[in-house]
Parts: C-alpha cells; structure tokens; sequence
C-alpha cells in the first residue's frame, strides 16, 4: 500500500518535472501520450467497472473535439474553460445515448454504442456547413485566460492543463469507485440480476456510468483537438474505439492505471513497429493476441505479479 | 392483524400450462411458512410471483396490506422483501462482507451516493457485520466468495438477504445441493437465527427434514394447486398430500 503511494507520488513528480528536462519533440509525444491514458481510462470505467463494453467510443472523443473546435471558433472563452465546457456537453449528449443503449445488454449493447459512434462519424463528415466535412475544423486557436493568464496556451503550459486534466479526471473516478455508487456497479459487472433483487435500478446506474465515462472521453478528445489544432471526422472512426479498448485490455482493466499504462505502450509500439514495417497492425494485432492469451490482467496484471501476490479484495473501504 | 403476506387466487400460465391456479395463502407476522411439494408443483413459480420475478396472470399480493402485484424485483425489495435464489446468486470475486454490504446498501436511501457517501458505507458495513456474525460467517468474511464451499455460499446469501432487515425473508431451497453435513449446519444456524429474532420466513424446501424442523406451517402445492395448508402433523395426516407424494411418482 504504501509502496504504492510513493510510487504514484514519483510518477506525478516526473510528469511535472518533464518539460524542464525533455527536448521538444518528446513534450509533444508526452502531451498525446497524457491525452490518450485519460481517454483509456474514461473507458474502463464502462469495461473494466461495470462490464460495460462499448465499440464507440471514439463518438465522445470526436465529439468533445468537436466542441472544442467549434467553441474555440466562435467564441473568444478562455482554453481551459472550452475543455471544461467540451468535456459536460458530451456528457450532457452521453445521457441520451446510454438511456437508448442501456435498453440492451451484453453484445447487443456494444452493437449500439459502435452505431451511435458511426452515426456521430457519419454526421461530422455530411455536415459540412458546421463540421467542414472531410476536411474538418483547423486553426483552432489556444484562447488564454482566466484572470489574463497566457501560461496555459504555451506549449508547456498546456502539457501541464493536459496533466491537471488527467490527474483530475484520475482522483474522481478513484473516490468514485470506492464510493457507494462504485460499489454497486463493482456488482452489476458480477451479477446484474442479483443487483435488481438487492432493490437497486441497474439501469440508471449504468446510465450515470456511461454519461460519466463518455464526459472524460469528451475532455480527452477537446485536449486533443488544442493540441492539435483541428477536429477532423476521423477521430470519431470505430477504428478509433477499437484502440482504445485494446489499450484498456492490454493495459489492465479494472485499474484506473493500467489503461494509461496500455496507452503509452500502445503508441511507443506503434511507433516503434511503423518505423521497421508498414503492416504494423499486424504485428500489433499480434500483441493484443498474446496478451489476450497469455495475461488476462494486461501490463499492470503483469507487474503486480511480480512484485507481490495481488489481493483480491480492492476497494475495501471500510 | 393484518397478515404480513397474503396471496389471492393467484394463477399464472405458461402459454397452455397452468403454474399455478387459484392458490390462495396467509403468512402471519412472525411466522416461519414452509411451501412444498412435489418437482413442478409450481413452488418456484409461486415463490418468483412474489418475489417479483414472474409476473402472475390473475390474483393479488399483498404484502402488510400494500399491494404489490406485477411490481418489479427491484421495487418489490423495497416493500421489506428480500429473497435467496435457488442457485446462488453472488458476485463471485468480491469477498463475503463486501457481498453483505452491498446487500445492506440496498435499502439505504443514500445508496446511490458517488460522492460524500462514507458514512452509507459505514452504515452499510454495520449492518453487514451484524448479520454476519448472525450466521457464524466471521471467519470467512475476507474470502472472496467465488472460491468459498457451497455451503458457506447459500450462507453468505442468507447472510445477504438478512442484512436488509426484511419484514419477509424468502429462502429459495437453502439447502440445495449440500452434503449432509453442510444441511444439519444449515439448519441449525437458520434455527438459533430464527429463535433468537421473530422472523416472517417463506421457504421452499425439497428436503423434509429441514421443513419439518424449521416451519411452524406447511402449504402443499400439487399441480399448481394448493392442496394442504396446515401444521406439520395435519400436513403429514392429510390423504391429499399423501396421494401426492405416493401418486406423484406417475
């Protein structure tokens, strides 16, 4: 336990001294690499928490990307509000998606959020008049301010809003685990119709779940688009969703940590394999393969074992 | 008195199938009430009616006096019953007291609490610790239930069912599946339970020595008809039943 806690207090020490000692093209993979692990971990508060498997979420990244592109245009909000303001609106959208998706279950429901993901996807390539089509939105500008403040639009400056979103991001969804709330969705991923019995509605926890999950994605995909500096209809692709659940899976489920984990081995494999060969997902799907076979409990899985045996009751919090 | 369960001219169909038909029953406040009869009597059926996991196609429930028919599992919970399944139902890689508790949370208006909620927690625990130790669990609360015996399993489930101070606890065939040893510590766990606390129980049992060692009453399904209702002598006199048990070998 207490291993544990200087290791995550090193961790976040090391993302903030970053920018003081790494040269410049590392601070650009570092910030999509922040990015990224927030955008894994949205997702396994729906795949590892609650069993929920969704194909689509790409649809609340690009949609938060959206928003950020589109707010940034029109309007002359500060930057860390835009992702703020990005990050509920998607979350606002995610109550109506997962109150339809919620009617199914198991396959059924993964089906449903790959078609609501298509469906943002197809809606950011036809609309052109707002989305700017295949084209996207480009020269989204950095705004600065509250209060006249410019740090937060320089580069480093913004990897540090990046970091501050995912350890924000990272300390709510670990009370929220452990609170009562989390309890019970710990119980729906294990036995659902026990949970009904026990007098909960199921149903709107899963709901609350996926809208609060899609929200994270949504602040990750308006980072994204900042950092980049354009939205473009491919962020919402289901290829897209496929990555991220594989950077969950690989990663560790369940952990909160090892989704960021599988995201920084996801890119540094990728960007690794593409050098040597151009079939790269081959060699990736390869991976996933092996992982999938060989360590269920991805990377964190992994290191847990061979640092200690792993205790099977997490999230005592009595 | 109003009866803590009454059930009237209950029926339910299954397509052609008569499950149940006309069954009429009384449980008083306090009282252990044992349903029997033979395989496909329609127990189950009238247990799951109640318990809100079938729907009946004709008759009442009422629980206290309130009615309650066609409620949902999750609704019916909160009208004071709590039930066991058949086959356990637990999560399987949470430990005992974790299950317990989050049982007990259940009926916690605060329940739903993603932030601010340690003291439902802590509220929850109390009470899961209490019924652990009702049931002798204190040695295995730490156990993730999945790796836990059979017995210590149904155990864990009435542990579960108990921790939500129920007005009618349902015990869905407590002792299927045990071996010998695992019954008679069933038995008598559930009965220092029963005699320390007064306790409304509906249970379904196949096994005639638990029934008659637990229920102060015995109601006979046959075909989904309610043959005897009665103590255990007057149950055991009954020609009726004693057709159905003989005769039910066809």
């Amino acid at each position: 336990m207490m291993k544990n806690k200087i290791l995550g207090i090193l961790a976040i020490l090391c993302l903030l001294v970053a920018p003081q000692v790494l040269p410049n093209y590392a601070m650009t993979l570092l910030t999509e690499l922040v990015i990224l692990a927030l955008f894994a971990m949205s997702l396994d508060l729906m795949v590892g928490y609650t069993k929920l498997v969704s194909f689509g979420h790409a649809g609340a990244y690009g949609l938060g990307a959206y928003a950020c592109a589109l707010l940034s245009l029109n309007t002359t909000l500060p930057l860390p509000i835009v992702i703020l303001l990005s990050a509920l609106i998607v979350g606002f959208i995610a109550i109506g998606i997962a109150w339809s998706c919620t009617m199914a279950t198991g396959v059924s429901f993964a089906m449903l959020t790959l078609a609501f993901g298509q469906l943002a996807y197809a809606i950011a390539f036809k609309w052109v008049s707002v989305t700017g089509g295949s084209d996207g939105l480009s020269g989204i500008p950095k705004r600065p301010g509250p209060f006249g403040w410019t740090l937060l639009t320089t580069k480093p400056g913004f990897y540090l809003l990046t970091v501050a979103c995912l350890l924000g991001a990272y300390f709510f969804c670990r009370a929220l685990i452990k609170s009562p709330f989390g309890q019970v969705l710990r119980g729906i991923r294990e036995n659902e119709m026990k949970v009904l019995a026990l007098g909960y509605s199921t149903r709107r926890y899963k709901i609350a779940i996926v809208s609060i999950a899609y929200m994270f994605a949504g602040m990750a995909g308006a980072l994204y688009a900042a950092f980049a500096g354009f939205a473009i209809p491919e962020l919402l692709f289901w290829t897209v969703s496929g990555q991220v659940l594989i950077m969950v899976i690989v990663g560790g489920q369940g952990t909160l940590i090892g989704p960021m984990l599988g995201a920084v081995f996801f890119i540094m494999v990728e960007h690794k394999l593409s050098e040597i060969t151009e079939t790269w997902g081959l060699f990736m799907g390869l991976i996933f393969i092996a992982f999938v076979m060989f360590a269920p409990n991805g990377i964190l899985g992994m290191l847990k074992k061979n640092t200690s045996a792993g205790k099977p009751s997490q999230g005592h919090a009595s | 008195m109003t009866a803590a369960l009454e059930c009237k001219d209950i029926g339910r169909n299954f397509g052609a199938l008569a499950a149940l038909a006309n069954v009429n029953l009384v449980v008083q406040p306090g009282e252990v009430r044992a349903v029997i009869g033979p395989n496909g009597a329609g127990k189950s059926t009238l247990f799951n009616v109640v318990a809100g996991a079938v729907k009946p196609t004709a008759g009442v429930v009422l629980v206290d006096g309130q009615d309650i028919t066609g409620m949902t599992a999750q609704r019916i919970c909160h009208y004071g019953i709590s039930r066991t399944f058949q086959i356990s139902a637990l999560f399987p890689e949470m430990s005992a007291f974790d299950n317990v508790r989050l049982a007990a949370q259940g009926k916690l208006a605060d329940r739903w609490r993603p932030i601010g909620g340690r003291k439902v927690l802590e509220q929850a625990s109390e009470l899961a610790s209490q019924a652990i130790s009702r049931l002798n669990l204190k040695a295995i609360q730490d156990v993730a239930v999945g790796t836990l015996s059979h017995g210590d399993q149904r155990l864990v489930e009435v542990a579960m069912a108990l921790s939500q101070r129920p007005t009618i606890l349902m015990l869905d065939e407590p002792t299927q599946g045990m071996s010998i040893q695992e019954t008679h510590r069933t038995v008598d766990t559930l009965k220092s339970l029963l005699s320390e606390e007064k306790l409304t129980v509906v249970l379904v049992e196949h096994d005639m020595d638990v029934v008659f060692s637990l229920a102060d009453r015995i109601a006979v399904l046959h075909r989904g008809q309610l043959i005897a209702d009665g103590t255990a002598d007057e149950v055991k006199e009954n020609a009726a039943v004693q057709d159905a048990y003989l005769g039910g070998l066809d």
